[in-house]
């Protein structure tokens, strides 16, 4: 079972608070869902529990880890932060293939069923430059979830997707959680937000808050 | 890091610009060797009409070529050739070809967000330092490769005379350049020497587009600052008076052995030291505390 705690977080970029004061614990067994308009900090918050940036005040600990001390980046960890990318020239399966190999935890047959999940073909010849922005996120998301990780950051998961791709989004959140990941999920959209997730947090301006429903929703 | 360097490589390799900047450098190293293929043909028959008119002239004359040193395969291949424009021009797009080859992907990965892929699956250090060697390799192999292939074709033209100092006149290397012992005295080590040379030199100029990668933010100015540098050492050296220095500065001229000045050892480490060393420190600073956004 995963936990991320964050301890009175806040981040600084050239003297502009970012993310403020944030204390938060996340834990598997259930889908977090970050609510927040554009430059809120829903992006920022997610680089900082993957480690890509450091805090500048407070500690991130990851199943008791200290994040930037006793580990650079979680152990075990699926994302996909602000636009999938990927290689122009290679297909879908050999640009998951190439990244796969980095830690070479996972089968061709793994890469392959990833790919399906996300109703893309494997077999597919096809340029990532020629996908359409759809495949270009679902393919994002597969790259995510192939090595079953044991954290899972989906920032704005449902971005380019139709009706049906969120509820393919939906489907592989829920198979991820009866698996055991901690998720944590973004998205501008209230009403996608709470057809994903199980507990909502609201961003404002750095700052993170439980999502209370409003009088007039 | 191993896992994560076969990728960089593979990417490096496999990618459609270093094939691209390997295939143009090919094409010229094989236009030389035409051109010398060519040129030692009309050489070798002004040698024979010389002898003719010798004979006619002369009636104890004995046959044979009695300047046979100044022209060898040691002063006409690829890296000495100072003559040919496909040579001059070979080592003139070296600069452009060797970043062009991979050095501009940590720019790319940056701005697409492709690094997050890489780093979340390993670290910082592991990205950071498999691709410096990613670059350097492939800008070190679209300059060598040719050159190698071009020494062996020119050979099956031109033979290989050991190169004699009585002809020092006919030859790009002279007694203060680097590696002139060796030219001199062990000619066909020279050619390796050489080829390892601008292997390093090439790899180093392509490091530059790579450390250029963490201040600059458009990518035909990461390609082309490199080529740029080149172009104004070379020509900044015309702006110091010829007393003053005698030493070669062009990164074209060093690579081709085919300058107007003296190719110094000193110069030459400094020219090769200076790129590696700042792309060594900007990986080993990256390493620690880069913040990938």
């Amino acid at each position: 079972m995963a936990i991320i705690e964050l301890d009175h977080v806040t981040k600084k970029i050239r003297r502009h608070t970012v993310i403020d004061d944030v204390t938060v614990t996340i834990q598997s067994g259930a889908i977090t869902g970050l609510k927040g308009i554009n430059g809120s900090g829903k992006t920022m918050l997610m680089r900082l529990v993957s480690g890509l940036i450091l805090p500048t005040r407070g500690n991130i600990h990851i199943n008791g880890e200290l994040l930037g001390k006793d580990i650079t980046f979680p152990r075990s960890i699926g994302a996909l932060i602000e636009n999938p990318a990927f290689l122009d020239a290679y297909s879908g399966f050999d640009n998951l293939k190439l990244l796969a190999s980095i830690q070479g935890k996972i089968s061709d047959e793994e890469i392959e069923d990833a790919i399906r999940r996300v109703e893309l073909n494997p077999k597919d010849k096809k340029k990532y430059r020629k996908y359409s922005l759809g495949m270009k996120q679902r393919l994002g998301i597969a790259a995510a979830i192939m090595e079953h990780p044991e954290i899972l950051i989906l920032d704005e998961p449902t971005n380019a997707l139709d009706s049906d791709g969120i509820e393919l989004v939906r489907d592989i959140l829920h198979q991820e959680k009866e698996r055991g990941a901690l998720i944590l999920i973004s998205c501008h959209d209230l009403h996608i937000l709470q057809a994903l997730s199980d507990v909502i947090y609201v961003m404002r301006e750095g700052r993170l808050s439980p999502y209370e429903k409003e009088a007039s929703e | 890091m191993g896992k994560m360097m076969k990728v960089e490589l593979t990417k490096a390799f496999r990618g459609r610009f270093f094939l691209a900047a390997l295939g143009i450098a090919l094409l010229i190293a094989l236009l030389q060797v035409v051109y010398q293929a060519e040129n030692y043909q009309s050489y070798q028959e002004s040698v024979q009409r010389a002898e003719l008119f010798m004979q006619e002239m002369e009636e104890n004359y004995e046959p044979g070529n009695p300047y046979l040193q100044e022209y060898t395969l040691f002063n006409h291949w690829l890296c000495t050739d100072y003559v040919s424009l496909t040579a001059s021009l070979f080592w003139f797009l070296i600069p452009i070809l060797a970043p062009l080859a991979y050095g501009w992907s940590l720019f790319l990965e940056r701005r697409s967000g492709y690094i997050k892929n890489a780093v979340l699956r390993s670290s910082r250090a592991a990205y950071f330092f498999s691709k410096l060697a990613a670059v350097f390799l492939a800008g070190g192999t679209v300059a060598t490769v040719p050159a190698i292939l071009n020494v062996l074709l020119v050979a099956l033209f031109v033979p290989a005379v050991q190169p004699d100092i009585a002809y020092s006149v006919n030859y790009p290397v002279t007694y203060p350049t680097i590696f002139s012992w060796f030219f001199y005295a062990m000619p066909v080590l020279y050619v390796v020497l050489r080829i390892l040379l601008n292997f390093v030199f090439a790899g180093a100029l392509a490091t530059l587009s790579y450390s250029l990668s963490f201040w600059v933010h458009n990518r035909f100015a990461v390609v082309l600052l490199p080529f740029l540098l080149a172009l104004a050492l070379t020509h900044l050296q015309y702006l110091i008076p010829a007393k003053l220095h005698y030493a070669e500065f062009s990164p074209m001229y060093i690579m081709g052995a085919n300058g107007f000045y003296y190719e110094l050892p000193g110069v030459v480490l400094a020219e090769i030291g200076i790129p590696l060393a700042l792309s060594l420190i900007l990986a080993a600073v990256s390493s620690r505390k880069c913040e990938i956004f």
